[in-house]
């Protein structure tokens, strides 16, 4: 078996949603991309601009307002202004050994945390008594996108030392909606990652790793542009320490490096014969993170630490004008800036201590962070070489000091029946798209955006109830409801022409990110499963998220579709909120569990909750059958074999975008037939 | 033993599908039916921006300059020229991708004045 680490938080029952998922999960369903599988949670959903990279959602947080990681800590910067790249995109879905998701801001030992923390986990070298190899490989096939992808993971040592060495390789083709329609949305990814493990004496250990990840041709339909190339490194290093002393419980440190070189262009977009625009971009991002687990007394249990990273970026897009004559003999040629050495650094304190006693479980988490950040001037030049938007170097500097914190209280009704309370505030300052992106349209808005260097921390006041119940007859039910009271919200601010004019061809006009005030999201979540030990499984579930902004601006426009001004409206709902998603899964296991059928409903209401300040379009009702079986034909060797989208419905999630200069919103793909090999040995 | 057959066999499958870059492609400028000088930009595989001025030897030269250019690389010929092509049948200038015409012109664009004409054609080699 692989070891995956999946941190202890020394916490049974949480008064939080938390969810992991494992690799027998994982291995069930056609995983091509990380954001799209995680949509199988309650009340997680991804935003799709392409047939992968979808950018994840919890409970309508979204970007910034997650904290997205690799093992335990690692996480990096993208280069997409548009988030082509959304951390999850530069992992390969086959390499996730197990995800865990813990919703909300109570998490706070995982680095700054506002809407909550998604932990992808790859397989970690483990040491074996006497040195042996073992070789994991899984193959998959999917109809349709005719998408093959293949992930070999070579794990063994000895005592002393020990590795995992594993290859990936994924390519797609463009897939075709219910409709039978082609949508753009091939991709090729491949990639290695190798870990080493010492152990220098007993109970601790390093770890050593090193990934490449590489992804071509990554096609965008509802962006400007596609991912030509995407060259992703990460460096790490681990130092981990068990049962030090007495007091000491354990020791972790992480150092860490993401490297990513990434190249963008219109080259299949129509509107290439006027300007073959290409964008580069580098993102590097390095930290670290280091805890102590302390044992305090026989009940409770202290974990302290510090946190750091910093993120530098930069990077220009370069228009060739082939739609103009030469000029002095040379095809026209503008660079702009994208991101003008933009650098953000954050510097954290945090503690967790959980206390154990009688009936009640209680956990209290905070965490101290200093985030500074800065750029070189926030300028772009017109014809005559004025600079139209004039930020200096000096106005772009900015620095907070964040607190955060939570507690929460979870208390055994009885045998079977708990209740947990959680109450936190997750704080998080702006990100570097909303400090320093120098016009671009980056919203699902039609409209171009403006980085403000002075915008304030963004602050998730979150109460999180939790019930739960677990029989060994009657299975166990997990019932979950939410409010967030989310202060100084970012959002976009329109600018009139006066003060600045849009520079992108067929957007609306320009907006400035800003705090436009106190937002509100609320919803519940709801699970049942039988229990294990019976050869049939039912498992049901149902999540739902509300959201409004008290008081926005809504602008008003003339039949030619010209804006002659605005007007206020309160409690307008929040963009890109998921409707309610119902699932329903029954499985029955024959033949001693060699042979396992799976069925599976889900049922997403309409949304018709939609933001009329940023021009949000409503969506349908669906439903779909998906079906797999699982034949295990030895502990070697597995076969899954199934149809997603089995009526080949055509439909679109709600969060999906638009495709671009349209008003048709991306579909999902229509009858898609796959079959997962896993071979273990 | 046999495992570490295996293991090499599954390492080169996805060491041979990782070998991604796309076969080069053929490009051709080509300006035919102009006997006076004229001046041409044309962008080189480097994506660098070449002005000549070319003389043709007679009525039936034709100017060619190839280059093997990869997909979604910038094509771009201009052509600047004052000779009258109101009743030229030959004329012709154009960007042409695996032997065929993927931008072409059979007349001038702008007519600047002093009878200079100017013409255009630009795209990027094609994706498959």
């Amino acid at each position: 078996m692989l070891a995956v680490e999946i941190k202890d938080d020394r916490i049974v029952n949480h008064a939080y949603s938390k969810i992991i998922i494992k690799e027998s999960d994982i291995e069930q369903s056609a995983v091509r991309d990380i954001g799209d599988y995680l949509r199988e949670i309650p009340n997680l959903s991804a935003v799709r601009k392409g047939g992968a990279n979808l950018d994840p959602v919890i409970r309508g947080f979204k970007y910034n307002q997650l904290n997205v990681q690799v093992d335990n800590g690692q996480s990096l910067e993208g280069g997409c202004p548009n988030r082509m790249d959304p951390t999850t995109g530069h992992i390969e879905a086959g390499d996730i050994q197990a995800i865990e998701v813990l919703k909300g801001p109570f998490a706070l030992r995982y680095g700054p945390t506002m809407g909550g923390v998604v932990n992808m986990l790859t397989a970690n070298p483990r040491p074996f008594e006497k040195f042996q190899i073992h070789v994991k490989a899984t193959m998959g096939y999917e109809s349709n996108w005719n998408g093959q992808r293949q992930n070999v993971t070579v794990y063994g040592g000895g005592k002393k030392v020990y590795f995992t060495f594993s290859g990936n390789n994924s390519s797609y083709g463009n897939y075709s909606d219910g409709n039978g329609d082609l949508v753009s949305s091939s991709f090729t990814k491949f990639g290695y990652n190798a870990k080493l493990g010492i152990s220098l004496a007993e109970n601790h250990k390093i770890i050593l790793s090193y990934s490449e990840f590489y992804a071509r041709n990554v096609m965008f339909p509802s962006l400007p542009m596609d991912e030509r190339a995407d060259d992703t490194k990460l460096y790490s290093f681990d130092y981990k320490a068990n049962k030090v002393s007495k007091r000491i419980e354990t020791i972790d440190f992480k150092a860490y490096l993401s490297d990513v070189d990434h190249t963008m262009d219109n080259k299949e977009r129509g509107f290439s014969d006027t300007a073959v625009a290409i964008s580069q971009i580098f993102a590097r991002k390095y930290g670290y993170r280091a805890e102590f687990g302390l044992n305090t007394n026989a009940n409770s249990h202290l974990f302290v630490g510090t946190d750091m990273y910093h993120i530098d970026k930069d990077g220009t897009r370069d228009k060739l004008m082939i739609g103009q004559f030469p000029m002095m003999g040379n095809v026209p040629q503008k660079i702009e800036n994208l991101w003008n050495q933009a650098m953000i650094s954050n510097y954290g304190l945090f503690a967790e201590y959980r206390l154990n006693k009688n009936l009640w479980e209680i956990v209290g988490s905070a965490r101290l962070d200093y985030n500074f950040a800065s750029s070189d001037s926030i300028s772009l030049l017109n014809g005559s070489k004025v600079d139209i938007i004039g930020i200096s170097a000096d106005s772009t500097a900015s620095s907070f000091i964040n607190f955060s914190f939570s507690a929460g209280a979870t208390r055994k009704l009885n045998e079977n029946m708990s209740l947990g309370f959680s109450f936190g505030r997750g704080v998080r300052s702006a990100s570097m798209i909303e400090r320093f992106i120098i016009t671009l349209p980056v919203g699902f808005d039609n409209f171009e955006y403006i980085g403000n260097p002075l915008l304030k921390p963004e602050v998730n006041n979150e109460f999180d109830l939790i019930y739960k119940y677990q029989h060994q007859t009657y299975g166990s039910v997990e019932i979950t409801g939410f409010y967030s009271i989310v202060q100084d919200y970012i959002s976009g601010v329109y600018l009139p022409p006066s003060v600045q004019k849009p520079l992108t061809a067929g957007v609306l006009g320009v907006k400035k990110f800003e705090n436009i005030g106190t937002a509100n999201l609320y919803g519940f979540e709801l699970s049942y499963a039988t229990p294990n030990r019976y050869n049939w499984r039912i498992g049901l579930t149902a999540a739902s998220t509300f959201g409004t902004i008290n008081e926005v601006e809504v602008l008003d426009f003339d039949a030619t579709g010209a804006i002659t001004g605005s007007h206020l409206v309160n409690n307008d709902p929040l963009g890109e909120i998921p409707p309610l998603n119902l699932n329903a899964r029954f499985s029955y296991k024959l033949f001693q569990e060699k042979l396992t059928p799976n069925l599976n409903f889900r049922y997403v209401a309409a949304q018709n909750n939609v933001s009329t300040a940023m021009m949000e379009l409503t969506s349908p009702s669906f439903s779909l059958i998906d079906f797999s079986l699982k034949y295990k034909h030895s502990k070697n060797l597995s076969i899954i074999g199934g149809v997603n989208n089995l009526l080949d419905k055509t439909y679109y999630e709600h969060l999906n975008r638009r495709v671009l200069g349209t008003d048709h919103r991306l579909y999902e793909p229509g009858r898609v037939f796959f079959v997962n090999i896993v071979y273990n040995i | 033993m046999k495992n570490i057959f295996l293991v090499i066999v599954l390492m080169s499958i996805i060491a041979v599908s990782c070998q991604k870059e796309s076969d080069p492609t053929k490009v051709d400028y080509m300006i035919t039916g102009l006997t006076d000088s004229y001046e041409v930009v044309y962008l080189d595989n480097k994506g660098v921006s070449i002005s000549q001025t070319i003389i043709p030897s007679g009525p039936s030269s034709k100017w060619v300059q190839s280059f093997e250019m990869y997909q979604g690389d910038p094509v771009y010929l201009y052509l600047k020229f004052k000779e009258d092509i109101s009743s030229s049948m030959s004329f012709s200038m154009g960007i042409i991708v695996n032997s065929k015409y993927e931008y072409q012109a059979k007349y001038y664009e702008k007519n600047t004045g002093d009878s200079i004409f100017e013409v255009k054609r630009a795209g990027v080699v094609p994706f498959k």
